[in-house]
């Protein structure tokens, strides 16, 4: 795979621009973290854009945010004590989360309604307090403020989160490591030859459709039982009941650990109703994978290393979009011995995988900020 | 008499969007099941799950008044039923994906044979059986009541009253699902329909089963 941009200053000013989000985003409270993120950040869209591995360096920066996450988790737990976060999670919503109420001091972990409130860096970390300062919004302030800046990603990236930004992508990525694979999972599966004789085994329409499925149930239920939609979404929603939070641990290890592992697939990916969300908006996404047919020798070497099974030879000869499932993680790109694949501004020609990829770095560094000051204020406390 | 009537059917019309809540999420995705696409059929379909609704809302209204003297009902009765029509909604979302139509183990041909016939009038009363808050207020009213007559009549009227809204939704809801025929085919649509309803009925197991162990 070509490096994504031809000439190194080009590299040099995208790494700048990215540093520089860098900097200024975590400089408050603490100005020598801004310094350090802003110049790791650089470096790393330097590597990124100027690399011919760009797949390998997004998987150990993916592998990296996903480790932090779950490590400051087990932080917070540790900080709270096991009893005490249980109770937390059981009171959060009639305690602490109320409308328009000024929350300070409770939250180590802010509302995932609040996530777009810190993305949009509306919220203050308070490191005196080791919590977030957050204005709970109202019932029509969350829906907007939730539902304008999710739909702003899905229209940027499409399931390209599912590849760059999330956490539960983050941690079936660690198990897709390596080349064996143990389980075939033939009944899932169905067999389709081309007519060049390509034969490849495609999954069944409705192994695909399961996280529609699912989407669909949360939506009604959500509706029905008027609940807010993305609580169902909230490992805090799990602890509540906490036979839910058990279920919910099967099925991360069944989907996101041991099938990844076996198959080398990323089943969670598959049957996550908020990548189906995604999904429904990577048709329409500005950044989009797409395979130059002039270029392309029909080796297939794309379909065999695609993780989601989204690129098929169909695809290819009706010179289509991979599909619904597509997570931009490159893997098609790095494998094509032509460089017949790229990252294409919508159905145009331009290429723009530089600015897909400064573009996702800064909103990973807006997103994790989280738990990176996690990290940086309690972890130091927990430990003594 | 008349009285009565009316006081059922004010608490049905006020009912009505809560029993539309509860309902819908089976409805919704069990009229998307259908082949056929066609409103009438919708609309017999609808009719026929209410009728069931109201035979159970009659059922638990003579059995609160004449049996128990009291709107306390078993903490056992709600998870079962729960379960019951959890492996309904399973079998019958198993089905609508095809996955007894090849088999031929005794199993798959049973579950073929039970699912064979759309059982819109026993899902009603299965649903029916589960009972909401407004419900819960009606069985509550049925104790004061002295005579089976009266008791029938106040949950006849209550059931109809609160059928409206679902009726009239799930006729329009089969309006929006013909357009979304028509985009990305029945098949695909029966194939969502069959997900959701196993997805559904899972998670209704869980309550059922969780409630069981809470009684």
């Amino acid at each position: 795979m070509k490096p994504a941009v031809k000439s190194k200053k080009r590299a040099l000013i995208a790494a700048v621009i990215v540093g520089g989000f860098g900097l200024w985003w975590y400089f408050d409270p603490f100005p020598w973290l801004g310094a350090v993120v802003g110049i790791l950040a650089g470096l790393f869209v330097y590597y990124l854009l100027t690399s011919s591995r760009m797949e390998t360096g997004r998987r150990l920066f993916f592998i990296g945010l996903n480790l932090m996450v779950i490590a400051s988790i087990v932080v917070v737990i540790a900080q709270m004590g096991w009893g005490t976060f249980l109770r937390w999670a059981d009171i959060h919503e009639k305690e602490y989360y109320l409308q328009g109420q000024t929350s300070s001091g409770t939250q180590s972990f802010p509302c995932t309604r609040d996530v777009p409130q810190v993305w949009l860096g509306k919220a203050a970390y308070l490191d005196y307090a080791s919590s977030w300062n957050i204005k709970f919004p109202t019932t029509l302030g969350a829906f907007l403020i939730t539902l304008v800046p999710y739909i702003a990603i899905g229209l940027l990236f499409g399931r390209g989160v599912c590849g760059w930004l999330c956490p539960f992508g983050g941690l079936t990525e660690i198990f897709v490591t390596g080349k064996k694979v143990r389980w075939k999972l033939d009944a899932l599966k169905r067999k389709v030859s081309t007519k060049s004789g390509f034969s490849y085994a495609g999954l069944k329409e409705w192994v695909k459709d399961t996280k529609y499925g699912l989407l669909i149930t949360v939506v009604l239920l959500s509706i029905f039982l008027s609940f807010p939609l993305v609580c169902v979404f909230c490992p805090v929603f799990w602890l509540e009941p906490l036979f839910i939070l058990w279920i919910m641990l099967a099925f991360i290890i069944v989907f996101a650990v041991i099938m990844p592992f076996m198959t080398k697939r990323r089943w969670w990916c598959l049957i996550c109703p908020i990548g189906a969300c995604f999904g429904l908006v990577n048709r329409i996404s500005f950044f989009r994978i797409r395979v130059d047919k002039n270029k392309c020798i029909k080796c297939y070497d794309c379909v065999d290393e695609c993780r989601m099974y989204t690129i098929t030879p169909e695809t290819i000869e009706k010179d289509k979009n991979p599909g619904d499932d597509c997570t931009r993680c490159g893997r098609c790109m790095e494998a094509c011995p032509e460089d017949a694949i790229d990252i294409y501004f919508m159905d145009t020609g331009k290429k723009v995988r530089t600015a897909f990829i400064a573009l996702t770095i800064i909103a990973a560094l807006s997103l994790y900020i989280w738990f990176v000051l996690i990290m940086v204020d309690i972890f130091p406390k927990v430990i003594g | 008499m008349l009285s009565l009537i009316i006081t059922g059917m004010s608490l049905g019309f006020s009912a009505g969007t809560s029993c539309t809540a509860v309902c819908f999420p089976i409805l919704i995705p069990y009229l998307a099941s259908d082949t056929s696409t066609r409103i009438l059929g919708s609309l017999k379909t609808v009719l026929l799950f209410s009728a069931g609704r109201l035979v159970s809302y009659m059922a638990l209204g003579v059995g609160v008044a004449f049996l128990l003297g009291s709107a306390d009902l078993s903490p056992l009765m709600v998870p079962l039923v729960t379960l019951i029509l959890s492996l309904v909604l399973v079998l019958y979302g198993l089905n609508t994906l095809g996955a007894f139509n090849t088999s031929q183990k005794p199993i798959a041909r049973a579950c073929r044979g039970i699912t064979s016939r759309r059982p819109h009038f026993i899902m009603g009363m299965l649903v029916g059986l589960r009972p909401c808050i407004p419900l819960i207020a009606a069985l509550m009213y049925t104790v004061n009541l002295s005579g089976v007559l009266d008791v029938v009549v106040f949950m006849l009227f209550f059931g109809i009253a609160s059928s409206i809204l679902i009726i009239i939704f799930g006729v329009a809801g089969r309006g929006f699902l013909n357009l979304l025929v028509n985009r990305i085919g029945l098949d695909r649509i029966r194939r969502l329909s069959g997900l959701v309803l196993v997805i559904m009925g899972a998670i209704f197991m869980l309550q059922a089963v969780g409630g069981i162990i809470n009684a």
